[in-house]
């Protein structure tokens, strides 16, 4: 069979889709994204909490 | 010596030193070996110090001789979570940038427990750094995951993983733990063994890792309430190395409890209904009647409405980034096992000041809230954990499919909420869900903890769910 550039070309295709369509690698989890969000949405949730002016941090923490 | 020796109380294992069926050396020696050779199946051992306490055995054995009696725990081994530091020793805090740590102190609960004559035969395995950072894998320590001795496929809790499954599998009598938020209370539950997180305060941190400086709490895990008040009694006190202590000491006193009757103890019927695993509902529901038929007045009740995940996760982060700032500037953050926690920690640095204020000052309203809540209750009773350990393999963070909206919270909340509040908590074995342990904890007023011992005594009086063994392989 002779090699004409037609056939070289239909072999290639299917590979070449491959390639374009295979799924990369998945990249990890961004985790400081994911933990800085977290402690945004508990500051959000706190936001929400009316605080009376006069109330102090429980820095001295007794029970 | 049986394999019941390795499973009898401290009251138990006490009265037979006593009486001479055996010597402080030949019980050091017996859960020296087997801690040896079984706490690797589980994870839970992280240093023997075998030979410093078969010295202080041969001193006990000669006080026994001369009469010398100091109380329950003389004579006693036990294990020590590695979050607190003997002189001279490794103390790895779970967490490989530390694993040649060493202080040249000794924690103040460890002394105390010492000074009467307990005898530490081994450091415990822990979730590194106590979960700071928020870990999301059971693997998050220097050790490995913690395995329950109920089946090694499932999570001992954390983070005083090799606290729970040490007492659980026999390899001690009893434990010393930490909690911030759950890490007493949680493997008390996997594992099956009975823990008590004090009253923050009561018992010094002095030479324990901090992780929170406001949350901390070093507590017992042992086979039964009774063995939690002799080991509370002992190291409970004030301690002016300690700049949270309480100030305060605990004499056990189980024998004055009030009239079961004139008990009030608060509860959601959700909890049993709804929140709890299906499999683990006959257990909690059981636990419930036999309160009742105790006669203690069952209330309906609810916690004061904060969000207490936000308030822990704000506090706990902060603080914790704070203290472990170094680690994170170093880059050696980045040796610990989950890299979630490394991540939590870096961001936790970003934590603005008005956040964590805000978090101190929301406190400060549920803490009043709670004063109100426990002025017409004694204690509250709910689910430990709402089912049984996770599979080793399961992420933490995993959700569960989402509650509908309209669901009570009912207790949900009560370890962070507890915990912020600085309240004790008594966990108790109360059955079994596909095998493995599930348990009840008893949350009561600050200093209450006789209190809730003598509700445990009694629950433990009427049930044997603390006595059941694991089945461990030859």
């Amino acid at each position: 069979m002779k090699l004409t550039r037609r056939i070289v070309l239909a072999s290639a295709l299917p590979a070449l889709a491959a390639a374009q369509t295979s799924p990369t690698p998945a990249a990890p989890p961004d985790y400081l994204a994911i933990s800085a969000a977290q402690y945004k949405k508990n500051a959000d949730a706190l936001a929400k909490v009316p605080v009376p002016i006069e109330t102090e941090p429980a820095f001295h923490f007794k029970p | 010596m049986t394999d019941d020796i390795f499973y009898a109380t401290i009251t138990e294992l006490n009265a037979k030193l006593r009486a001479g069926e055996f010597s402080a050396v030949e019980l050091t020696k017996a859960f020296a070996e087997r801690l040896t050779a079984l706490g690797p199946r589980f994870n839970a051992l992280a240093l023997p110090l075998t030979n410093d306490a078969l010295k202080s055995a041969k001193a006990v054995d000669g006080d026994l001789k001369r009469e010398r009696f100091r109380g329950p725990l003389q004579g006693i081994p036990f294990g020590a979570k590695d979050l607190l530091s003997v002189a001279g020793q490794i103390t790895t805090w779970g967490a490989k940038p530390y694993a040649l740590q060493k202080f040249d102190y000794t924690a103040t609960a460890l002394t105390k427990l010492s000074q009467t004559g307990a005898l530490l035969i081994a450091k415990l395995a822990m979730v590194e750094l106590a979960g700071g950072g928020g870990y999301r894998i059971t693997g998050a320590s220097y050790f490995g995951p913690g395995k329950t001795p109920w089946n090694t496929d499932y999570w001992s809790g954390g983070s005083s993983s090799g606290s729970g499954s040490a007492v659980a599998a026999g390899l001690v009598p009893f434990a010393l733990g930490s909690e911030t938020s759950g890490s007493i209370l949680t493997p008390a539950a996997f594992c099956g063994v009975t823990g008590l997180r004090p009253t923050y305060g009561l018992v010094s941190r002095y030479g324990a890792m901090a992780l929170s400086w406001t949350l901390d709490k070093i507590g017992p895990l042992c086979r039964s309430a009774e063995d939690c008040g002799h080991v509370l009694q002992t190291i409970a006190g004030g301690d002016s190395k300690d700049p949270g202590s309480a100030g305060k000491g605990f004499y056990y006193t189980p024998e004055y409890h009030r009239e079961w009757k004139d008990l009030r103890i608060g509860y959601a019927p959700v909890d049993f209904t709804d929140w709890a695993d299906e499999r683990a509902r006959p257990a909690f529901n059981a636990a419930l009647e036999v309160f009742r038929a105790m006669g203690v007045t069952l209330v309906e009740t609810k916690l004061p409405d904060f969000p207490y995940g936000a308030l822990t996760g704000t506090i706990i982060a902060a603080e914790g980034a704070s203290i472990f700032e170094p680690l994170v500037t170093s880059g050696q953050v980045d040796q610990l096992a989950d890299p979630k926690q490394a991540a939590g920690f870096r961001a936790a640095l970003q934590i603005p000041a008005k956040d964590y204020l805000r978090a101190m000052r929301v406190r400060t309203l549920a803490q009043q809230e709670f004063r109100k809540l426990y002025s017409n209750l004694d204690a509250i009773l709910a689910p430990s954990r709402f089912g049984p350990a996770p599979n080793i393999s399961d992420p933490l963070d995993a959700r569960g499919p989402e509650p509908p909206p309209d669901r009570q919270p009912g207790m949900t909340a009560l370890i962070p909420a507890g915990n912020l509040m600085g309240l004790p908590a008594l966990s108790l074995p109360c059955g079994f869900a596909a095998g493995l342990p599930v348990a009840v904890q008893l949350c009561g007023m600050p200093f209450s903890e006789n209190l809730l011992l003598s509700l445990g005594k009694e629950f433990q009086t009427r049930t044997d769910w603390h006595r059941k063994r694991p089945a461990l392989a030859p």
